[in-house]
C-alpha cells in the first residue's frame, strides 16, 4: 500500500543542476523530476548537455552545482547505491578489447555482486536473444560496432536494474536489433522500469517515450508528453518539427544553402 | 587561414618545436612525407603533451615536462659525468669518442626499446586518423618526430658534460661536430629500430605482429646491454688501430663512424697529433668512416620510407586482427583459495587475463625481465670464466637482485592500457571497496607473474650455483620479497589498466625506481659483507625475514583501506587542468 503522506521518491530528480567545463557552462539550472516507471526522452542538439546530465546522474561526474538524486539516493553522497540500482548504456563503446565477452560480463556481474553462475546463465540467455551467444568466448576486439552495442545492453541489464540510462542506444545497430531494442524498451517500461532515453533519433523517442524533455544550451525548454509538445507548438506535426521550433533551428534550409555556397567559394 | 595553424596562446614551446618540425619536414619531403599534414599531426601530439589538446571533459594526463621529465634530465646530466671523465682520461681521442657515442647509443636504444616503441606503434588514434586523407609515411614521421623531441632532450642532457670536456680538451672545433655526431648516433638507433619494426609490420601477418614486435623489443634491449659490456674494451684500443685501413670492425661499429667525424674536425689538435705520434701513426682518420657516419642514417631513412608507405593500414590491420575464440582460462582453483570476496576475485581474473594479452604490459615488462636475466647470466659468466670453478655466490645471486629491482616497475606497468577509456566500467560499477578489486589484482600479479618469475630465476640460480649457494639464494629471495612488497606499499593504488601510457608517466617514477635500485645495492653490500662471518649472516637473514614479515603484514592491512584507491583521480586532475587553462 502506498502511503499518501509519504509518496515514494521519484526515480530521478534534478534540482537547479549546473555544470561548467573550464568556465563554459554546459548545464544551466536543470530542474527535472521523473516518477518511477516512466520512459523519458531527453533530446537536444549537439552540445546541449544531454550526456553531461546522464554522467551526473550515473555518478561519473561528481563536481556540479545543485542536487541530483536517483532512486531516492543523492548521487554525490550515496553513489554506490545509485550505481547498484541503475543500468547504463554509454554513448561511446569503450571496452577492454582483450577480454572475451564472457570475461567482460563476469567482471560486470561481480562488480554488481552477482554470483558467477547467475551471471553466466543470464548472460547466455540475453546474448542468445541478441544472436551473440556464439561469440561468448570471442575477444571484444573482434566484435563489430553493433555487437558491441548489444554487449553494452547485456551488461547494463545483467543485474536487473530499476532505472536504465540509455545514451544513444541505437548507435550502430542494424534494423532487426533496432526493432528488438525498441521492443525491449517497451517491455522494460511495462515491467515498471524507469528509462532515461537520450537520443537524436526523434521518431524513436516519439514512439517509445511517455514524456519528452527538450534541452537547449543547457536549459530545459520544453517538457511534456508528445501530444502536449505538439499542442503547444506552432509548427505541430512531428517531434522533429517541434524540436526544430524549440531549439530555434528553423533555418536549416538556409544554412544548408550557406554550406553549399561555402563549398563553391574560391572554386571559380 | 594561417591563424588556424598557429598554436594556442601560451604554447611557445609548441610553436618553437613546430618551427624545428618544419625544418625536419623539409628534409623528409623527398621521402614522401606531406609537410602540412606532418605539422598538423605533430602539433596535435605536442598539444596533448602540454595537456591542452583536449577539452576539460576529456581524459588527460600531465604534460611531459612536468616534474618527472626534469628529474630524468638531471639524472642523464649526472650520468654524463662518467662520459666526461672518459673524454679526459682515455688517451686515444678516437677510442674515447667511440666509447662515449657507444654509450649514448646504448642509452637511446634501451630507452627506445623499453619505453617508446609503444608510443610509435600505438593504435588508439587510428579511429581518428583512419578516415583522414593522410599517408602512412606522414603518420609515422609525425610520431617519430614527436618521440625524437624527448630524445633530443635526453641526449642533450647526457652529452652536455662530454661536450664541455671535449671542448676543453680539443678546442672549439670539437663542439659542432660532436653535436652532429650525437644527432647522427641517435638517428642511427632510431633508424635501425624503426626499419626492423616497420619491416615486421609489413611482412608479418597482422595477428602475429604484436608478438614479433615484442621479440624485437627484447632483442633490442639485450643488444644494447650486450654492447655496454663490449664498449669498455674499446678504451684499450689504440687510435692507429681504429683508423688503420686493414681494420675491418670499425666499419661495422656506428659509434666509430661518428667518432671519426669528430676526430676529423679536430685533426689539427695538438692533443690528437700527440696521441697519433705516441702510437707511431700519422694516418688521418678514415675518410670512409666519416662518409658512413652520414650514409648509414640516410640509407636507413630511405629504407624506412620504402617500407612505411602502408604503415597506417598495417597498423590498423594489426589493431583489428581477428583473435578468434579465447579458451576460458583455468585459474579458478588458485583464485578461490586465495581470495574470498567477489570484488577481489573479479580483480584477480581481470588482471590475470590482461597481463597475458595487454600489449602495453607485455611490451614493457618482458624486455626488462629479459635484460635482468641477461645481465645476471653475463655476471655469472664473467665471474666463473677462467677460474675453473663455479661462479661466486654473490654473482650467482645477481639474477635474483636484478629481478627484484624489476618488480616495483612491473606493478607500475599494470596501470597502463591501450583501452584506458574502458575505465568507465569501474566508474559506473557499484564497487563498495575498490581496494578489494585492487587487492585481487595484486594477488593475481604476485601469483601469476612475480612468483613464477622469481621461482624460475631461483631454480636457475640453484642449478648454476649448486648447493653451496642455497643460503645466499634464500637471502636474495628475501631481498626480492622486500623490494616487491615495498614497491606495492609505495606505489599509488590505481585500478589496473585504466591509464593511458605517456612517457611522462614513466618519468615521474624514475626517482622512485632509483631509490629501489639503491636499496637493492645497499642490501647486496650488506649481504656481501655479512657472508664472511656465519653468525653475522645468520643474524642478518633473520632480521631480513622479520622485516619482510612485517612489511607483508603492513601490505595486507593497507590493501583493505578504501582510501588508498581513488577512482576519480583523473577526473580531479581534469578539473585542475581546466582551471589552469
Amino acid at each position: 500500500m502506498a502511503d499518501p503522506e509519504h509518496p515514494p521518491a521519484p526515480a530521478i530528480s534534478l534540482r537547479a543542476v549546473s555544470k561548467s567545463f573550464a568556465g563554459n557552462p554546459v548545464l544551466r539550472g536543470i530542474d527535472l523530476t521523473v516518477p518511477r516507471g516512466q520512459v523519458i526522452g531527453y533530446v537536444g542538439p549537439n552540445g546541449a548537455g544531454k550526456s553531461t546530465t546522464v554522467k551526473i546522474l550515473v555518478g561519473m561526474l561528481s563536481a556540479f552545482e545543485g542536487e541530483a538524486t536517483v532512486a531516492g539516493c543523492d548521487v554525490r553522497s550515496r553513489p554506490l547505491e545509485v550505481k547498484q540500482r541503475i543500468g547504463y548504456v554509454p554513448e561511446a563503446t569503450a571496452f577492454y578489447e582483450s577480454l572475451t565477452v564472457h570475461e567482460h560480463l563476469l567482471l560486470v556481474g561481480r562488480m554488481h555482486g552477482l554470483a558467477d553462475a547467475l551471471t553466466t546463465a543470464r548472460a547466455t540467455r540475453m546474448l542468445a536473444a541478441f544472436d551473440l551467444e556464439p561469440r561468448l568466448h570471442s575477444s571484444i576486439g573482434s566484435l563489430s560496432k553493433g555487437m558491441r552495442q548489444k554487449l553494452l545492453f547485456t551488461g547494463a541489464l545483467l543485474h536487473d536494474p530499476e532505472i536504465l540510462f540509455l545514451d544513444e542506444p541505437l548507435s550502430g545497430l542494424d534494423v532487426q536489433s533496432t526493432v528488438l531494442v525498441k521492443e525491449l524498451v517497451r517491455g522494460l517500461a511495462g515491467a515498471g522500469k524507469t528509462i532515461f532515453y537520450c537520443s537524436h533519433i526523434l521518431d524513436v523517442v516519439e514512439r517509445v517515450c511517455d514524456r519528452i524533455a527538450v534541452l537547449q544550451a543547457g536549459r530545459i525548454v520544453a517538457d511534456g508528453t508528445f501530444a502536449e509538445l505538439v499542442e503547444n507548438s506552432r509548427s505541430g506535426g512531428t517531434l522533429e518539427q517541434v524540436f526544430l521550433e524549440l531549439t530555434a533551428d528553423s533555418g536549416a534550409v538556409q544554412r544548408a544553402q550557406a554550406l553549399l555556397d561555402a563549398l563553391g567559394e574560391g572554386a571559380a | 587561414m594561417r591563424k588556424s595553424r598557429r598554436p594556442r596562446e601560451g604554447s611557445r614551446l609548441v610553436s618553437f618545436t613546430l618551427r624545428l618540425g618544419a625544418l625536419l619536414a623539409f628534409v623528409l619531403r623527398p621521402f614522401g612525407v606531406d609537410r602540412a599534414r606532418f605539422l598538423a599531426l605533430l602539433e596535435v601530439r605536442l598539444l596533448e603533451d602540454i595537456g591542452r589538446g583536449r577539452s576539460a571533459a576529456a581524459e588527460q594526463r600531465p604534460g611531459m615536462f612536468h616534474g618527472g621529465m626534469v628529474m630524468t634530465l638531471v639524472m642523464y646530466l649526472l650520468f654524463g659525468v662518467f662520459l666526461a671523465m672518459v673524454m679526459f682520461h682515455v688517451g686515444e681521442p678516437m677510442a674515447a669518442l667511440t666509447l662515449v657515442l657507444g654509450v649514448v647509443m646504448m642509452f637511446v636504444t634501451m630507452t627506445l626499446a623499453s619505453e617508446h616503441i609503444g608510443t610509435l606503434f600505438e593504435t588508439t588514434d587510428l579511429d581518428v586518423l583512419g578516415p583522414l586523407p593522410v599517408e602512412g609515411r606522414t603518420v609515422l614521421a609525425s610520431r617519430v618526430a614527436h618521440t625524437l623531441l624527448y630524445f633530443l632532450l635526453l641526449v642533450g642532457s647526457l652529452g652536455l658534460l662530454p661536450l664541455v670536456a671535449g671542448t676543453i680538451r680539443f678546442g672549439w672545433p670539437f663542439a659542432p661536430t660532436f653535436v652532429l655526431a650525437l644527432a647522427l648516433a641517435t638517428a642511427n638507433c632510431f633508424g635501425l629500430a624503426l626499419l626492423l619494426l616497420v619491416s615486421a609490420l609489413r611482412f608479418v601477418a597482422p595477428a602475429r605482429v604484436r608478438s614479433v614486435l615484442l621479440f624485437l623489443q627484447i632483442g633490442g634491449a639485450l643488444m644494447a646491454f650486450a654492447s655496454l659490456q663490449i664498449l669498455p674494451m674499446i678504451g684499450e684500443v689504440p687510435t692507429a688501430w681504429l683508423v688503420a685501413h686493414d681494420s675491418w670492425w670499425p666499419w661495422l661499429l656506428p659509434p666509430a663512424h661518428g667518432a671519426a667525424l669528430v676526430v676529423s674536425s679536430v685533426g689539427s689538435s695538438p692533443v690528437l697529433q700527440d696521441g697519433l705520434a705516441v702510437v707511431g701513426s700519422t694516418a688521418p682518420p678514415h675518410v670512409g668512416l666519416v662518409v658512413l657516419a652520414f650514409a648509414v642514417p640516410c640509407c636507413l631513412l630511405g629504407a624506412i620510407a620504402l617500407m612505411a608507405s602502408s604503415f597506417q593500414s598495417r597498423l590498423a590491420g594489426m589493431a583489428s586482427s581477428e583473435r578468434g575464440t579465447v579458451r576460458p582460462a583455468r585459474r579458478a582453483w588458485l583464485r578461490d583459495r586465495l581470495l574470498r570476496s567477489g570484488e577481489a576475485r573479479a580483480g584477480y581474473d581481470f588482471l590475470a587475463a590482461l597481463t597475458a594479452r595487454e600489449r602495453q604490459f607485455r611490451m614493457r615488462t618482458w624486455p626488462g625481465v629479459a635484460v635482468a636475466w641477461f645481465l645476471a647470466g653475463w655476471s655469472v659468466f664473467r665471474s666463473s670464466s677462467g677460474t675453473g670453478r663455479g661462479p661466486a655466490p654473490a654473482m650467482a645471486c645477481t639474477a635474483l637482485y636484478l629481478v627484484g629491482v624489476m618488480m616495483p616497475q612491473i606493478l607500475l606497468f599494470t596501470r597502463f592500457s591501450d583501452h584506458w577509456q574502458a575505465r568507465w566500467l569501474f566508474r559506473i560499477a557499484p564497487l563498495r571497496s575498490p581496494s578489494m578489486f585492487v587487492h585481487g589484482a595484486l594477488v593475481a600479479l604476485a601469483a601469476r607473474f612475480v612468483l613464477p618469475v622469481i621461482l624460475l630465476t631461483l631454480v636457475v640460480v640453484l642449478i648454476v650455483g649448486g648447493l653451496p649457494i642455497v643460503p645466499d639464494a634464500l637471502f636474495a629471495v628475501l631481498v626480492v620479497a622486500l623490494l616487491s612488497v615495498r614497491g606495492f606499499l609505495h606505489g599509488e593504488r590505481h585500478m589496473p589498466f585504466t591509464r593511458k601510457f605517456k612517457p611522462s608517466e614513466l618519468n615521474a617514477n624514475v626517482a622512485r625506481s632509483m631509490l629501489f635500485l639503491m636499496l637493492a645495492g645497499v642490501l647486496a653490500l650488506l649481504h656481501t659483507l655479512a657472508r664472511r662471518h656465519t653468525a653475522a649472516f645468520v643474524g642478518l637473514s633473520v632480521a631480513m625475514a622479520v622485516l619482510v614479515a612485517l612489511q607483508v603484514r603492513a601490505l595486507a592491512r593497507s590493501l583493505h583501506l578504501p582510501a588508498r584507491v581513488r577512482l576519480d583521480w583523473d577526473d580531479e586532475r581534469d578539473e585542475r587542468s581546466a582551471k589552469r587553462a
